[in-house]
């Protein structure tokens, strides 16, 4: 018997497996999926990897306390020498093992996993993610990524207080999220990524989506914005309600200088994501701009922040100054070279 | 909502970890299940290993288009990592992974991996043959009748399918008494007992009139006619029977392998569960039948170990035995006292 939106899932997991990880006949495909994240998609995404002529496993695993490094030792066995001898790894986990020991093993540095992060979405997410016209997003990301590449002075804005400014390095990669067809850590589609030069960022970031610093302070539905004031990269102050105290608290207690350091900015574009309390989903919503501070992942080939942990926090409605030309107003795209690519994705 | 033999499957599941394997916290426990394999009882397996506190991992997969090695190549390669990283294995796959090259990888010498062989079982059967079985009888049983077998050095056993057949025993080598994973190595479903006789003393008949099983085009299922192997000093020299047994025949040749051809094990079958289903886990435990094994010999009989491509399996129900010349059993009753008594106490007298 049919289940709500079985035939959108299904859709979306062959999309998922033949076209964004281009799974070829033969190929060894793992699906990770702990006891908390969504088997339905698990399987969905396996009978599309086995319709392909792959070699399917899905690894049903027991939930980890944690995330990363901290679910190691809850692990089974099996799973950690699972994940390196596979030809494609998609992780449905809900607490996440990306940046575990495994993990590393598999993609530090890639050799042979393509791996996709598909951590914690569920059906609905997983059809509002990737109900998508590939070409069109493509198309659309291309754009956003050649005009930042080209900008080297950055002004963001948001209705709720943001007013940042800084420089970008043209040496510096600008990520772009969306295809899986080589070896590596990739992410769902609509994200766009890079670390602006840390010294040369300035000014208020306030927090108005949702704030994901792990432990107490994973606050995915903030009730009143947290501010970061920054300067030269370092945030010097956070002011806000009670959710502001929480990460004032949590940050104080990791006892870590380096998770003040500004480490990432990203923009989001998926047009289907839309606040749902989950960070791979809300980073994602379309016009946002989401920070991250604390430990900086070497793909950005910048400064190299090292720290104990990392957080992420979301910026609704942004608007993005590049070189004074303006490409987002509260969210939506203005740039000319942009606004029909948009329009194309019905945004 | 519940659905059917819920709470059975839920009981036999507890049963399969905590009794049959002794799970404790902290370890790994791996259950492999493929495609064509019955899910749920892997999905309760897993619940019952996690409220005992180990690291549990089903590994749910692509179905191999053959048992054993024949089914190395289509198997993911991340389940070749997986299977000798663990401290259980469960196996409920339909199309088996017994004997595949990441089997002996954890199973030959085994250190660590304390294996469960429940291959193939549905719903039906995993209650039959596991859930509803009084462990603490069976085992004295089991025992009972193993303790008798190493005694023997000269075997017989017939059945009215035309079954004649007479080896010798070696008093060195293992009698197997399946149904507990309770120390590394290699351990099946309830109510087995197997060895390898001397391979070169085993003549006669053999006549499977249950079923047959070798994998793919070969699990022939229930037999419509008996398959009559005619053993030779451990070699099985000419097939005969119905269309079964030309099928086989040309089965056989089409894999090129002469060691296909040798006698690997014999069995017996009591589990008071089970049925005559078509499914070799099943069948070869119907109560009072004996089973011979052809072709790849596991490690654990510590025989001459016939390093065959793959393995089949054939049933001869109704058997009667012979020990040293008593006979313990006719046409699968038991006649020893002891043994008859206890097969009544389990209601199979």
């Amino acid at each position: 018997m049919p289940n709500t939106l079985d035939l959108e899932l299904g859709a979306v997991a062959y999309k998922v497996v033949r076209d964004i990880t281009a799974v070829k006949q033969g190929e060894s495909v793992l699906i990770t999926v702990d006891s908390a994240g969504s088997w339905t998609v698990a399987e969905e995404l396996a009978k599309a990897a086995e319709s392909l002529g792959a070699k399917v496993m899905v690894a049903y695993h027991s939930t980890p306390v944690g995330v990363g490094k901290v679910a190691e030792p809850y692990l089974p066995d099996s799973l950690k020498a699972a994940i390196p001898n596979t030809d494609v790894w998609l992780e449905l986990n809900w607490q996440w093992l990306g940046y575990s020991s495994p993990y590393e093993q598999a993609l530090v540095p890639p050799n042979r996993v393509r791996y996709m992060c598909l951590c914690g979405l569920d059906v609905e997410r997983m059809v509002r993610f990737f109900n998508v016209d590939l070409e069109a997003q493509d198309a659309f990301q291309k754009k956003v990524v050649e005009l930042t590449k080209r900008a080297r002075e950055m002004h963001i804005t948001t209705p709720a207080g943001t007013d940042v400014r800084f420089e970008n390095d043209p040496r510096r990669p600008v990520i772009s999220e969306l295809w899986c067809h080589t070896p590596g850590a990739h992410f769902p589609l609509g994200q766009i990524a890079w670390a602006p030069i840390e010294k040369s960022i300035n000014g208020v970031i306030v927090f108005d989506g949702s704030f994901y610093a792990g432990g107490p302070a994973d606050l995915p539905s903030l009730s009143e914005p947290i501010a970061f004031h920054v300067r030269e990269g370092v945030c010097v102050e956070i002011t806000g309600g009670e959710e502001a105290k929480i990460a004032r608290q949590w940050l104080n207690s990791l006892n870590d200088p380096g998770m003040y350091h500004e480490a990432h900015i990203c923009y989001g574009f998926n047009p289907g994501a839309k606040p749902s309390g989950i960070c791979v989903e809300d980073e994602r919503i379309w016009g946002v701009t989401e920070w991250g501070f604390g430990h900086q992942g070497i793909q950005f080939k910048a400064d190299g922040v090292s720290a104990v942990s990392h957080l992420d926090g979301i910026c609704l409605n942004s608007s993005v100054w590049q070189d004074g030309e303006q490409v987002l107003d509260r969210g939506q795209v203005v740039h000319p070279e942009l606004v029909e690519l948009a329009r194309k994705l019905g945004k | 909502m519940p659905t059917t033999m819920d709470l059975e499957i839920g009981m036999g599941a507890y049963k399969v970890v905590r009794d049959l394997l002794a799970v404790k916290k902290g370890e790994s426990v791996l259950i492999t299940i493929d495609s064509a394999g019955h899910w749920r009882m892997a999905e309760e397996t897993a619940k019952a290993a996690e409220a005992m506190g180990a690291k549990v991992m089903v590994a749910w997969h692509s179905t191999p288009p053959g048992y054993g090695k024949v089914g190395d190549p289509y198997l993911p390669d991340s389940l070749h990592a997986a299977i000798p990283e663990t401290d259980c294995w469960v196996e409920y796959n339909y199309q088996w992974l017994l004997y595949s090259t990441p089997w002996e990888k954890a199973l030959t010498n085994p250190k660590r991996v304390r294996y469960l062989f429940l291959g193939g079982l549905n719903e039906e059967q995993f209650v039959r043959c596991v859930a509803k079985v009084d462990l603490d009888l069976q085992k004295q049983f089991q025992d009972t009748l193993v303790d008798l077998t190493k005694k023997a050095r000269k075997m017989r056993i017939t059945n009215p399918a035309g079954t004649d057949v007479q080896f010798e025993n070696d008093p060195k080598r293992p009698i197997t008494n399946e149904g507990w994973a309770l120390e590394p190595g290699a351990h099946f479903l309830l109510g087995q007992i197997g060895w390898a006789p001397v391979e070169e003393t085993i003549n006669g008949v053999i006549a499977f009139n249950g079923s047959f099983s070798g994998g793919g085009e070969a699990d022939l299922g229930i037999l419509k006619e008996p398959v009559l192997f005619h053993v030779k000093e451990g070699v099985c020299v000419d097939i005969t029977g119905g269309e079964e047994a030309k099928f086989l025949k040309g089965w056989f040749a089409r894999l090129e392998d002469p060691l296909m051809y040798h006698a690997a094990h014999v069995c017996y079958g009591f589990n008071p569960g089970a049925k005559l289903s078509g499914l070799c886990t099943e069948d070869e435990r119907v109560w009072g039948s004996t089973e011979w094994g052809f072709g790849y010999q596991g490690p654990f009989f510590k025989a001459k170990g016939i390093n065959a491509k793959t393995h089949v399996d054939g049933i001869c129900l109704n058997s009667s035995v012979w020990l040293d010349g008593e006979q313990i059993m006719d046409q699968g009753r038991l006649l020893h006292p002891k043994l008859a008594e206890l097969a009544a106490k389990i209601g199979k007298q």
